[in-house]
């Protein structure tokens, strides 16, 4: 005697809560009672939390299901940064078009990033996306120093519609609908043909040319997804910053990146916020609290505070594991999927 | 152009090649005795030679000799000890983002304990002029004796860890763990001396590179350069480190005598690009390399 439920009922006839959806809406709705857990004091380490994470998520396309590791994702964010901020102070463009003209200009990028990506694979791939970002770093600095005499590009304010975003609640309600976009997205992605030609490609790309994968375009179109989607946060994070400066673009923040897709689960939807707030999110609460505890003679210690506590923690959650964070995870999420199951079965009985 | 000019890019290639050669030499001996690709090379190097003005201020250069060599093996020990070991049968890019956050903790650390400012290393006839042309090239006793020194040491362990006993355990080690320790190597022991000797080299570099210009923690980019250096030559090919550190060397010395310092870095990895556009595996790598 089955009772209706709110979870769909499959085409056997039998109750089935759709378990896949379970871990999104567990990350979604935990998003939305953050402002109200922690108020609003905080917000501004859960919007760096997302920022992070949305590069991330765009990283995790050709990181996550592809298994190629980019370490010029910060240089893509300072493109899209780049961009933004030129075509703010010349032309007052605001932050939609912006974000979308960075989008199609990192797209252009990361066609010339899936060139070595096409004949390179894993420490190769990696070093010679490491020596595309001082290439393009190098190049941003140039271009400061003849557009704007070395000093940053300076954003006017955004405003989405007419409604500004001002206080960084706004911006918290604008990073969490581009996750969930974001989340969404790379779910279709990931069951589309590409992101399978993807995961063959990862898991053995000669045994998928061999099916028929067309693997030199699946490159191709991953790359420029992920660099669109990169250089695209990259325009949004300079307007929420108000700058955008060469000097932030550093090696230590594409590795920052690559940690957390890796620490959150590899080709886990879900998986570039976890991480994010794991390894990014956890020491900017210590050190906040630190700061509260010992005060403003911390000083310049508090970066090298923070920098000591990310690259523990991921030391820490690669250690704990074979499958590290996701795989502990998924255990106890399987343990109570059973759980759930078995109650639901004694009670239709 | 004046002659001078071409004599101090050689000089300056000497100096950066034998530089190379050293940070190489420590990542392909990691590399091949564990598999793990050690990013953290370079802060590794960057918390030696920080040991070294500690100890060279407070006990004089002989104990800071000795204090740094056994300060370097320890702690390439412990890393290996500590993390990498556990690490241990994980596919090889995850250990390569382990010593990729290695890298930022230990460079943090370092901030922390001994600060970021800048130190120098004043090591007695430091600026002892051995040759000179005016407004082009200075060479000092230091320069000569630090580059000779860089290839001594690069050439001694190329020997030790290729054609010795040593080297035949470490190749053993990295090919098959398993039926090595069942031959009765000491598995653990030969991979921790690998370890060690590798944060030894990067540290005789960093000290080299601290003597003759300044130690503050921008130096790490110069162990980053390396890797470069390290792919040209082929990764697991121990000879192939000189020819692409004199390659590297040579780039980056002609693009800072014309184009400036911040030109050189860039074109060092411009010509990583490049080569590995055409060779994937580098000049000298076998191509039977499997899931680097």
């Amino acid at each position: 005697m089955a009772q209706s439920s709110a979870f769909d009922s499959a085409p056997g006839g039998r109750m089935r809560p759709s378990l896949e959806w379970g871990p999104y809406i567990a990350v979604l709705a935990t998003m939305a009672a953050i402002p109200f857990l922690f108020g609003t004091t905080s917000i501004r380490t859960f919007n760096l939390v997302l920022l992070m994470g949305l590069t991330a998520q765009g990283l995790n396309i050709i990181m996550g299901m592809g298994g190629m590791v980019s370490v010029a994702s910060a240089a893509l964010l300072g493109i899209g940064g780049f961009l933004a901020g030129h075509l703010s102070e010349t032309m007052g463009v605001g932050i939609v078009t912006s974000t979308l003209l960075s989008a199609a200009l990192g797209m252009g990028v990361g066609v010339l990033l899936a060139l070595p990506g096409l004949r390179l694979k894993h420490l190769y791939f990696a070093t010679a996306t490491m020596a595309m970002h001082f290439i393009i770093v190098f190049v941003l600095q140039i271009v400061q120093n003849d557009m704007r005499k070395g000093s940053p590009f300076s954003l006017a304010p955004a405003s989405i519609a007419g409604i500004g975003l001002d206080t960084p609640l706004d911006w918290y309600v604008l990073f969490c609908v581009l996750s969930a976009v974001l989340l969404i997205a790379t779910q279709m992605i990931r069951t589309s043909s590409l992101g399978r030609a993807l995961i063959a490609i990862r898991d053995d790309q000669d045994a998928a040319e061999i099916a028929g994968v067309n693997t030199v375009r699946a490159k191709f179109i991953a790359f420029t997804i992920s660099s669109g989607v990169i250089a695209a946060v990259g325009a949004i994070l300079a307007f929420y910053q108000m700058t955008a400066s060469w000097e932030g673009i550093t090696l230590e923040l594409a590795i920052q990146f690559v940690a957390i897709v890796i620490v959150g689960g590899m080709g886990f939807s879900y998986g570039p916020i976890l991480g994010a707030f794991l390894v990014v999110g956890i020491p900017d609460f210590i050190v906040r609290a630190l700061d509260g505890v010992i005060g403003p003679q911390l000083g310049s210690q508090i970066f090298l505070i923070k920098n000591t506590l990310f690259g523990l923690l991921v030391i820490y959650f690669m250690t704990i594991g074979p499958d590290g964070v996701p795989g502990a995870l998924r255990k106890g999420y399987k343990a109570m999927a059973r759980f759930w199951r078995r109650m639901s079965a004694s009670r239709s009985s | 152009m004046t002659s001078g000019l071409w004599i101090q890019i050689l000089v300056q290639t000497l100096i950066y090649t034998s530089m190379y050669a050293l940070f190489g030499l420590g990542y392909v001996l990691i590399y091949r005795a564990s598999r793990v690709f050690n990013f953290a090379i370079a802060e590794m190097g960057l918390f030696c030679v920080l040991l070294f003005t500690t100890c060279y201020a407070s006990f004089g250069l002989g104990w800071a000799v000795v204090l740094t060599t056994a300060g370097s093996l320890g702690l390439g020990a412990a890393l290996y000890l500590g993390i990498f070991s556990r690490l241990v049968g994980q596919e090889e890019w995850s250990q390569m983002i382990v010593s990729f956050a290695l890298s930022i903790a230990l460079l943090a650390i370092c901030g922390l304990i001994w600060g970021t400012g800048i130190r120098h290393i004043d090591v007695p006839g430091k600026s002892d002029t051995l040759f000179q042309i005016p407004q082009a090239v200075t060479l000092t006793v230091t320069d000569v004796v630090l580059v000779v020194m860089g290839f001594a040491v690069w050439a001694i362990l190329s020997w030790a860890t290729t054609m010795s006993r040593l080297g035949v355990y470490m190749r053993a080690t990295a090919e098959n763990p398993l039926l090595a320790a069942q031959q009765g190597l000491p598995v653990t022991l030969i991979i921790c001396t690998a370890w060690g000797v590798g944060a030894l080299v990067s540290a005789v570099a960093s000290i080299s590179y601290g003597i003759r210009l300044q130690v503050d923690p921008s130096m790490i980019l110069l162990g980053l350069v390396a890797v470069p250096a390290a792919l040209l030559g082929g990764l697991d090919s121990v000879f192939g480190k000189l020819p692409g550190a004199i390659i590297l060397g040579a780039a980056q010395a002609t693009a800072t005598a014309f184009l400036g310092s911040a030109a050189g870095d860039v074109v060092a990895f411009a010509v990583l690009l490049l080569v590995l556009l055409v060779l994937p595996h580098g000049l000298f790598g076998s191509k039977q390399v499997r899931r680097v």
